[in-house]
């Protein structure tokens, strides 16, 4: 609906009329509005303190349950350590010292039994896949083959015979 | 055009009202949270805003919860008053804004079409016991004319901000005042004959 109001306006009587109707607030109307202020206020408060809280006890909790993961976490450092990696980079360092030490001529030691132990480990973990053993399991037997591959490569460096590590 | 009458004292343009300046120190001392500048600032504007509040609410305990509300905004918001409009014109807006969010939210908001929302104002009439004062004939409005009529002929508020504040057109608007002002006029003709 459109209609054209431009020739309708309010009456001057009757504008004045309204625009001097007496309009007095209640006298209590701004101790009213300061008791609600201060009500929001203390609400207010009372919400932070309380999601403070909240947050101080999630963090504790938290700290509780996550500190002996830690702990441990830090305790068995090792773990974190890849020992497959590390016994696959020493394999590859011993390979190289064998194959030098084969195109030198007599050999000056002898690996023998070391090269034993260092095949049965490989069938331990090879079983060990098979079986679909636990991480920590496989990391201690490649954690070991490490162990081994250390020793032969220093014993071939020194001329040594290794039997047993 | 502009017919602002500073509902406040009544007086139209009264420094009374919704136009006196406020110093820039009891603004700061608001500013920083001071409750006394406050009281201070109720002290001078209260009137005008409660006049403000019950020409559109059109009912005083309504207006008073109005007044109650935007002195609480204002305590909330008044760190964002730049300064860039006067102060009292500051407060005029947020009390019409006020108000019209309360129409919003009642259900007498309802009736968009204005057949429908003068049809139902029937209703709303006062009883022949009641007097009719000036008040009483603003309350011969649906909620909605009531507010156009009062912002547009008494706070001096184009079409185009009242469209906007309503969320209406223009045209909406001024045909909302235009049978709005037939009804009051209508209604005043009667109580004098």
């Amino acid at each position: 609906m459109n209609v054209d109001n431009d020739n309708i306006s309010l009456a001057p009587s009757l504008r004045q009329r309204i625009a001097q109707a007496p309009a007095e607030p209640p006298a209590d109307l701004w101790a009213r509005i300061e008791a609600a202020h201060f009500r929001r206020v203390r609400h207010r408060r009372v919400r932070r303190w309380t999601a403070c809280s909240v947050g101080v006890v999630v963090l504790l909790v938290g700290v509780v349950v996550v500190s002996p993961h830690r702990a441990s976490l830090v305790q068995s450092g090792e773990a974190e350590i890849d020992w497959q990696a590390r016994a696959e980079a020493l394999e590859l360092q011993w390979h190289a010292l064998d194959s030098k030490q084969g195109t030198s001529g007599t050999p000056t030691w002898n690996a023998e039994p070391a090269e034993v132990e260092l095949g049965d480990l490989d069938r331990r973990l090879q079983l060990a896949y098979e079986r679909a053993a636990r991480k920590s399991e496989l990391a201690a037997l490649w954690k070991h083959r490490s162990e081994l591959l250390d020793s032969l490569i220093l014993a071939r460096k020194q001329g040594l015979v290794l039997t047993h590590i | 055009m502009n017919r602002s009458v500073d509902a406040g004292l009544g007086e139209p343009n009264s420094p009374s009202g919704f136009a006196q300046a406020v110093d820039a120190s009891l603004l700061a001392r608001a500013q920083h949270g001071d409750m006394a500048a406050f009281a201070t600032l109720y002290a001078r504007f209260g009137r005008a805003c409660y006049g403000l509040a019950l020409r559109l609410s059109g009912n005083s305990a309504q207006a008073e919860d109005l007044v109650q509300e935007v002195f609480l905004k204002l305590i909330e918001t008044l760190r964002s008053y730049r300064g860039d409009a006067p102060f009292g014109a500051w407060l005029k807006r947020l009390t019409a804004n006020a108000a019209i969010d309360q129409l919003r939210k009642s259900k007498r908001f309802v009736d968009v079409d204005p057949d429908a929302m003068f049809d139902g104002a029937s209703a709303m009439q006062s009883g022949p016991a009641q007097t009719l004062d000036a008040l009483a004939l603003l309350r011969r409005l649906p909620p909605r004319a009531r507010a156009v009529v009062v912002l547009h002929e008494l706070e001096g508020h184009t079409h185009a901000e009242i469209a906007t504040l309503f969320g209406q057109s223009e045209s909406y608007s001024k045909s909302i005042l235009s049978r709005g002002l037939q009804r009051l006029h209508t209604v005043a003709k009667q109580r004098e004959k």
